[in-house]
């Protein structure tokens, strides 16, 4: 669909204008649907050993969790701001929204590995504990999409450069798409490993 | 030189495209008289319980071979996809280089973890830690080798989210990226013997035996799609070139 709009095309406003396009939807679901698996996986087990995974989930610095929720968030309202922004045309004003959401999102990478290296610094790994299997192959995959997220807003901030062409709005707000996706599948990760733990 | 079909080239081609979904037939059955499916072995075998797999009769190894047959029919859709992708590249055929060349060493990776597993049945009664080495190594080399496999559908999909003038449908670039994400974390399965990450675990070969298979009958009736549409002199994707 890009391809038919340009990469200068504007879509007018209506109530029936769907964001980005079908694919990319059916693409986010699919994504999501093996975030369940891992997600189900996870509390398949912690359904039979409650205890363990309370006493692990006890390590995690709820604290670092919590902040980088904050950001993620954050960067998720400033990527809203940057679609609107570049709907109407005002590139320049996108591309600082783009800014502020890249520096959450190198934030949130920051304070991740921060959160690693203090775990692994007090004895926990892959495979130390079914609970931290868990942990860490489920943020690891997570921290993948924020890489691959931060991939594309480059991309896109990039584009919106003096001179450069910018890409459509769809392809904007494809990119968005997947970055509220990496913020949604935060929450979860937060809600579930973090704090559900302890439920 | 011309990149339209004519007569053998356009038979040969649709041979190709059903080759996809008869991949998945071939290679399935021969796992199913062998006994690799439904159940296979497991990173957490025992070695007396892989022994026993390979000595239980010359099914397991002569199954394990016509699934080698079978997975190298993924060859001719390596070349199918190659052909199609390279009709719709303007320009010089990169994106097109990096899926032949990709998805050349995938066939490899796919056929060598099968011919060593037909070898661990060929002489089950040697030292139980000579089959028990055979059937791990070729496993990992089995499910593990992913990079080639993602650089694949990361090409193919590029090719076709980015372009106007591919026939492929824009679908089969985001099923390719998502197809391509099931790979990734395979490479954990060095990690663990047991629970969903290893290599029979549910996330590892199950995910990614399903999504390979979608994969394949995906990309074999598009591109059959493709040249029946062409040849009809129906353009197989409206509006585009």
């Amino acid at each position: 669909m890009v391809g038919h709009l340009g990469r200068h095309g504007s879509i007018a406003r209506s109530a029936e204008h769907v964001p980005a396009e079908r694919g990319m939807w059916l693409f986010l679901l699919a994504d999501m649907t093996v975030f369940a698996l891992f997600f189900g996986a996870y509390l398949w087990e912690f359904g039979s050993a409650r205890d363990e995974f309370t006493a692990d989930a006890a390590a995690l610095p709820v604290p670092v969790g919590f902040v980088n929720t904050l950001v993620l968030l954050t960067s998720s309202f400033l990527v809203v701001r940057a679609v609107e922004a570049h709907r109407s045309g005002a590139f320049d004003r996108a591309r600082r929204f783009l800014g502020g959401t890249l520096a959450g999102a190198g934030t949130f990478t920051g304070l991740k590995l921060v959160e690693y290296a203090l775990e692994i610094a007090a004895g926990h790994g892959l495979t130390t504990s079914t609970f931290f299997m868990y942990y860490f192959v489920i943020t690891g995959v997570h921290l993948m999409h924020v890489a691959i997220g931060t991939t594309l807003l480059v991309a896109w901030q990039r584009a919106l450069a003096p001179g450069k062409a910018p890409y459509g709005p769809r392809w904007a707000e494809g990119v968005a798409g997947y970055w509220h996706m990496v913020d949604l599948l935060w929450l979860i990760i937060f809600s579930l490993l973090y704090i559900g733990s302890y439920a | 030189m011309t990149r339209e079909l004519t007569g053998t080239s356009r038979r040969a081609l649709l041979a190709c495209a059903w080759c996809g979904p008869l991949t998945v037939v071939v290679a399935f059955t021969g796992w199913l008289i062998a006994g690799v499916l439904p159940v296979p072995l497991g990173a957490s075998s025992t070695a007396g319980e892989v022994v026993d797999f390979y000595s239980s009769g010359a099914h397991v190894p002569m199954g394990i071979a016509l699934a080698s047959i079978g997975i190298s029919l993924v060859i001719p859709v390596i070349a199918a996809i190659t052909y199609v992708m390279w009709l719709g590249e303007p320009g010089a055929p990169v994106l097109t280089s990096i899926q032949a060349v990709s998805g050349t060493a995938t066939t490899v990776l796919l056929l060598v973890p099968m011919l060593l597993m037909a070898s661990a049945g060929f002489r089950p009664e040697r030292p139980a830690e000579l089959t028990v080495l055979l059937n791990d190594t070729a496993w990992l080399l089995f499910i593990t080798p992913v990079g080639p496999f993602v650089i694949q559908n990361v090409a193919i999909a590029t090719a076709i989210l980015s372009t106007s003038t591919t026939p492929l449908p824009r679908w089969l670039g985001f099923l390719n990226l998502w197809v391509g994400f099931t790979f990734t974390f395979d490479v954990i399965a060095y990690a663990f013997h047991d629970g969903p990450f290893a290599w029979h675990g549910l996330l590892i070969f199950w995910l990614a035996l399903t999504s390979y298979a979608i994969w394949l009958v995906a990309m074999g009736l598009t591109i059959r799609h493709v040249i029946v549409a062409r040849a009809a002199g129906r353009d197989p994707i409206p509006g585009v070139a």
